[in-house]
């Protein structure tokens, strides 16, 4: 059931892709699925998947957005891997503008070890992959933007999301 | 043209909703999500049958997790749940193409609910491969969860890090767990040296190696901590650690060190909040008119190590605890009434961590009862050198104080028992004063004494005196509550400075010391010459004696008719002026029961 729609939903957004401008999408938050309108506080869930390479020749796809009940805390692994996606929501109002940093799906470190207790970072790439955000929606939440980080081609832009 | 695409977007986002719902396990559920660190263990391949198994791997794994040093102290600070995906093939895939691959394991796919797999590359590196099926879950089941464990079923050894932690059910795999909530829970660095791009600032790594500023600065008198490079050349040279080889940042088969420790705690107590609960509510002000109980509800650690301050209107209670009682005539109209959380946790070493992390709870409060001018005393009878606080209530003019001080409270320390007044002057109307009397109990009459000095194997007498209750501390963390203490079979590391609190009846202590000689039993103990040196010998104008025994030793210088000419008491060592005509003399030189004699020429 699950992989079933996840299929379509990759053939449409792929099909949006190509008629439409790639790198844009809008979301309404109050559409977003589960999201309950009698919650005070709501986390979004947004799934991109990456493709194409780094240094801003990211593919970007919108594969789902879903919403949940409660409030994040501030906790989560920092990235030191050279090569990222950087995510900045942007507020109409004068919320906090938070940037978040995510491991690039396409090429990432990984921490692996032996029985003997004996540990390495390792290089890891891919040819596609997805970038998981979970973000707290703080009102006048209107843009998320998406950017590649690499030591070659510094920050780039690579994808926006509206929401409206 | 693009709002119809947008709404294609919505329909086909919102289709991929996750319409199943799985059971969810609460393995330890201590409080509110909000205020406790949610970790979720999942599982993969585990098939249906299988479900059991997980469930209580997951248990396992949440058991060892609240067992490691410092999660163990503050385990009812986390919430663990587990959630019962099964999938439909049991194990992992397995390419078997890794150069490292287990030769015994069975190589294939598996359909299993996030796929994981080990590494096509490096063998030990099992992830999970279906992200956003995980994602779509977490989004479903336990949105607010802090950090994720997947278990995967295989005994094979396995596992990574990275924004989720993933280990196999092997032995030895718990601990990547362990770890990489270390990095992604206290911002913990590796303390193995990892390569250039992972160098960077943070509680256990740092590029400043200056002892007096160093992150950890406070840690260094606690071995085994110290400023190690991260290697000898290259960048390695420019990174420090706290420790070398003893931390499970740096071997996954070690604890946490006490730099990581502290990182930890000061971690868990910036996102959760020990005061739970409020009585009564803050919101409103509080009639204390006829009288009021505030209480905090607390969440405390395993050692308890919170502690709480009262303050009305600024000034300190003598209250401890969680709960205080005031009452309503000793409140004036609009006071506050604050109470100061902090936990003094010897976790953490951090400078000024009373300022950051105290959290205080405040109530306005108001009282009915009608303005009469009086003196409130903390407390109207303490024991010597102890403080009280007075606060005048009920003027609504200018204050004066018998110790020439004009604000509302004071701190008096008497050394006896003392009347204080306060004079209120209000505009237009005539002086008024009142009175306290602060009834000072005098100290109680304490004293320690010992039987020494002792030799190594005597039996070592403590006595104290003076009060009801004793309590001694001494060397080799020597401790009792009774006035007499006899400790038998007396070693040299026994010896030194005794110490006893004594208290009277009326709970007023004063510390007395008493210090404990031990001296070692010589190798010969009957052979006069250890025992004593008398020289020079043949002597001149002095002689000098010198002993090994503590304590104190009596000399006797006789002529050969056995007529006392001399004696001296003395510690160790005396010099002796002789002023005697030559001949031989004899010396008796006494310590305790012991005993020593012998000739001395004088030429
Ligand atoms: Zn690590």
């Amino acid at each position: 059931m699950l992989r079933l729609s996840s299929t379509v939903a990759i053939t449409l957004a792929g099909l949006l892709m190509i008629h439409c401008k790639p790198a844009q999408s809008t979301l309404t938050v109050g559409q977003i699925s589960n999201y309950n309108a009698n919650s005070p506080d709501h986390i979004l869930f947004l799934n991109f998947r990456i493709s194409g390479g780094v240094g801003g020749r990211e593919k970007v796809e919108l594969l789902s957005a879903s919403a949940g009940d409660g409030k994040m805390k501030d906790i989560a692994r920092s990235v030191h891997f050279p090569y990222q996606i950087k995510a900045i929501a942007r507020y109409s109002a004068s919320a906090v503008e938070r940037e978040m940093v995510f491991e690039h799906p396409l090429f990432k470190g990984r921490e692996v070890s032996d029985p003997s207790g004996h540990m390495r970072q390792v290089e890891v790439k891919a040819t596609e992959g997805n970038v998981l955000i979970r973000l707290q929606q703080h009102s006048g939440l209107n843009q998320l933007e998406l950017f590649s980080v690499s030591p070659e081609k510094g920050t780039v832009k690579i994808y926006t999301l509206d929401f409206n | 043209m693009k709002s119809i695409f947008t709404t294609l977007i919505i329909i086909c986002i919102a289709s991929t909703a996750f319409s199943q719902h799985y059971q969810v396990d609460t393995l330890y559920k201590k409080g509110p999500l909000e205020n406790r660190i949610n970790i979720v263990i999942l599982g993969d391949g585990f098939t249906q049958e299988q479900m059991p198994k997980f469930a209580a791997e997951a248990r396992k794994f949440a058991d060892f997790f609240l067992a490691y040093d410092p999660y163990t102290v503050y385990r009812d600070y986390f919430n663990f749940f587990a959630i019962r995906t099964p999938s439909k093939e049991s194990g992992v895939s397995n390419p078997g193409t890794a150069p490292d691959a287990y030769k015994d394991q069975p190589v294939g796919n598996k359909d299993t609910f996030f796929g994981a797999s080990f590494g096509h590359s490096i063998h030990r590196l099992v992830e999970v491969t279906k992200f956003d099926v995980l994602f779509n879950l977490m989004s479903t089941h336990l949105p607010a969860y802090d950090l994720i464990v997947v278990l995967v079923n295989t005994e094979y050894y396995g596992g990574s890090g990275g924004q989720i932690a993933v280990h196999t059910l092997n032995d030895a795999a718990n601990t990547i767990g362990v770890h990489e909530i270390g990095h992604a829970f206290g911002r913990l660095s590796d303390e193995y040296w990892a390569g250039s791009i992972y160098g960077t600032e943070a509680a256990n790594m740092t590029a400043i190696s200056d002892p007096g500023s160093i992150r950890w600065k406070n840690w260094l008198n606690s071995p085994p901590v110290g400023i190690y490079k991260h290697g000898l050349e290259g960048d390695a040279a420019k990174w420090h650690k706290p420790t070398n080889g003893t931390c499970l940042m740096e071997y996954l088969d070690q604890q946490l060190c006490a730099v990581c420790r502290e990182a930890t705690v000061e971690r868990l107590l910036e996102n959760i909040n020990p005061v739970e609960k409020i009585e009564p509510d803050t919101a409103a002000s509080i009639d204390v008119t006829a009288g009021q109980a505030f209480k905090l509800g607390l969440l405390k650690p395993s050692r308890n190590t919170l502690q709480v301050q009262w303050h009305l209107n600024g000034m300190l209670l003598p209250f401890s605890g969680d709960e205080i009682s005031l009452k309503g005539g000793e409140i004036p109209d609009s006071s506050a009434l604050t109470a100061t959380v902090f936990d003094t946790t010897t976790l953490s070493r951090r400078d000024d961590s009373r300022a950051f992390r105290s959290r205080a709870v405040s109530w306005s409060l108001k009282s009915s009862v009608p303005a009469v001018f009086k003196i409130v005393a903390s407390s109207d009878s303490v024991c010597l050198r102890n403080e009280v606080a007075l606060t005048a209530h009920g003027c609504a003019g200018a204050l004066k104080w018998s110790t020439g001080e004009t604000s509302k409270s004071i701190h008096v320390t008497p050394d006896q028992t003392t009347v204080y007044s306060c004079s209120c002057q209000v505009q237009g109307q005539s002086v008024k004063t009142a009175e306290i009397s602060i009834h000072i109990m005098p100290l109680p009459n304490a004293t320690a004494t010992n039987g020494g000095p002792y030799l190594a194997g005597d039996t070592i007498k403590l006595a104290a005196a003076g009060g009801k209750t004793y309590m001694w501390r001494g060397p080799l963390f020597f401790a009792s509550i009774s006035p007499q203490v006899s400790i038998p079979n007396a070693t040299l590391n026994q010896a030194g400075l005794y110490e006893v609190v004594v208290k009277d009846v009326n709970g007023c202590s004063k510390t007395a010391q008493t210090e404990v000689k031990v001296d070692p039993i010589l190798s010969v103990p009957n052979d006069q010459d250890v025992l004593v040196s008398v020289s020079p010998n043949p002597a001149r104008d002095y002689i000098s004696i010198e002993t090994k025994l503590g304590g104190k030793s009596n000399v006797k210088l006789y002529d050969q008719a056995g007529r006392e000419l001399i004696s001296d008491s003395f510690e160790k060592k005396t010099r002796l002026p002789l002023n005697l005509p030559s001949g031989i003399y004899l010396y008796r030189v006494s310590n305790g029961s012991r005993e020593s004699t012998g000739k001395v020429a004088v030429q």
